[in-house]
């Protein structure tokens, strides 16, 4: 098995490769997206609590539908491919960084604002410099919980016809090629693996610099 | 009334429907340390947060500096009074040196050997090594960290300090090396206070004058001798007899 395995990644390498870095594009623009836009919201909502049920429920709504739905809801409007994909990896996305913004910003000690408050820094200042600052670690974690999360779930993007790792597990599973359905597999898991190792060891280097060991 | 730094006039506030200061006037001098007094829930912190503007009284005016200061700028009032609260008031992403810089720091940036001369300098005045200036608060012990908080107040050169129950959470030895030092502090640069405490021999030690509050209202302001020998009130009496 393991042997059929390799010598696919041998005689495909090319394909296996083109698939990998179609994989990293797309996870990597809608984890662009939906952390850019997911902070932005979590931020929002931190400073205007009247607006958090709703956009928390929201975000909370749209993680709880099956990603095979959502990728087939979207087909009306985006047609099928990776432009789907992104969209719908967006979205799934929002989820663990808008909650984890949210919830850093909320875990700054309210003394430490009001002694920022009290020295004369202005809302932007004290977001800026002290609540995001503070809330980084958080949101770190928010961060690594999208990345992996959003590179398992690309793989099933495949089924509507985006590209990437996927497309080696669903022709494994539709020719009934078990070695290839684990070589895709594999990449995916080897890749998020990656990822979270890399993210690891940049928020333990920001720890170390804060010396917080 | 010419060296008058800090006036408050018939001032009130309540919280929801609560009243916690009940018409308060009296008037703060250039130069003088005021410690206030009194039990807690009394509005001690409540008359600090009205004189930066923190809070807003329900009625009355309160002066600072001759000015009206619902009517100025409540941001450049702040940055125009040092502040330095009970405990963890230090921003714990920053360095000794960053955090006394802050305030400075956010209207103008400092270069290098700016910072690191009036830090160095700021360091000295409240009796701290400048090895210091880039340890993280938590590498420090309670009492560096209460002097810290008050380098960083006074790193913007105020001419007021508010002082809020600052040497609440430390032991009885540090308190004491603390208090010298903020009288020491006092005397050098030559800033009014106003310093909260809960208590008494600190308010007596500290003061050139002491405000007693109890029931939202001031119940004496006088110098420590004066409310040693004349309490004003039972209230005052019991207070000190525990001198």
């Amino acid at each position: 098995m393991l042997n059929s395995v390799f010598t696919l990644y041998i005689e495909r390498w090319s394909w296996f490769m083109g698939l990998l870095l179609e994989h990293i594009w797309i996870c990597g623009t809608a984890l662009f997206f939906g952390s850019f836009i997911g902070l932005l919201l979590g931020i929002w909502i931190a400073e205007r609590e009247y607006f958090a049920p709703v956009i928390m429920g929201g975000v909370n709504f749209v993680y709880t539908i099956p990603a095979i739905s959502l990728l087939g809801l979207l087909i009306p409007f985006l047609g099928v491919g990776n432009k789907t994909a992104i969209m719908a990896l967006s979205l799934y996305a929002l989820l663990p960084m808008v909650r984890n913004t949210y919830a850093g910003l909320h875990s700054v000690d309210a003394e430490i604002i009001e002694a920022a408050r009290g020295m004369g820094s202005t809302a932007l200042q004290i977001l800026l410099r002290i609540k995001l600052p503070l809330a980084l670690f958080i949101i770190i974690a928010g961060v690594r919980n999208m990345v992996v999360m959003t590179i398992s779930v690309a793989s099933i993007a495949s089924f509507i016809g985006a590209g990437g790792l996927g497309v080696a597990v669903f022709r494994g599973i539709a020719t009934n090629n078990l070695a290839m359905t684990f070589a895709g597999s594999l990449m995916i898991a080897l890749l998020a693996l990656f990822c979270e190792l890399l993210l690891g060891q940049f928020e333990k280097y920001l720890k170390k610099r804060r010396r917080m060991y | 009334m010419a060296d008058t730094i800090i006036r408050f006039e018939k001032v009130s506030k309540k919280y929801n429907s609560t009243p916690v200061l009940n018409n308060i006037s009296f008037t703060i001098k250039k130069k003088e340390f005021i410690t206030i007094i009194g039990s807690s829930g009394c509005g001690k912190t409540t008359v600090l947060k009205l004189i930066n503007g923190l809070l807003f009284p329900d009625s009355g005016k309160i002066y600072v500096q001759h000015e009206d200061i619902s009517k100025v700028n409540q941001i450049a009032l702040r940055r125009k009074i040092g502040y330095v609260i009970q405990g963890i008031g230090l921003f714990p992403h920053m360095t000794v040196s960053k955090n006394i810089a802050y305030v400075p720091s956010l209207t103008h940036k400092w270069d290098k050997k700016t910072e690191k001369d009036t830090v160095k300098l700021l360091l000295e005045i409240v009796g701290l090594e400048e090895e210091m200036a880039g340890r993280y608060p938590h590498e420090l012990s309670g009492g560096q960290q209460q002097r810290v908080g008050i380098a960083r107040a006074l790193a913007a050169k105020p001419e007021i300090l508010l002082m809020d129950e600052p040497f609440g959470a430390v032991d009885e030895i540090t308190r004491r090396a603390l208090q010298d030092q903020i009288l020491l502090i006092q005397e050098k640069i030559g800033i009014t206070v106003v310093f909260i405490t809960h208590d008494i021999n600190e308010a007596l030690k500290l003061g050139s004058r002491v405000m007693v509050l109890d029931n939202g209202g001031i119940v004496q302001l006088a110098t420590p001798q004066e409310i040693y020998e004349n309490p004003a009130t039972d209230f005052v009496r019991k207070l000190v007899g525990n001198y």
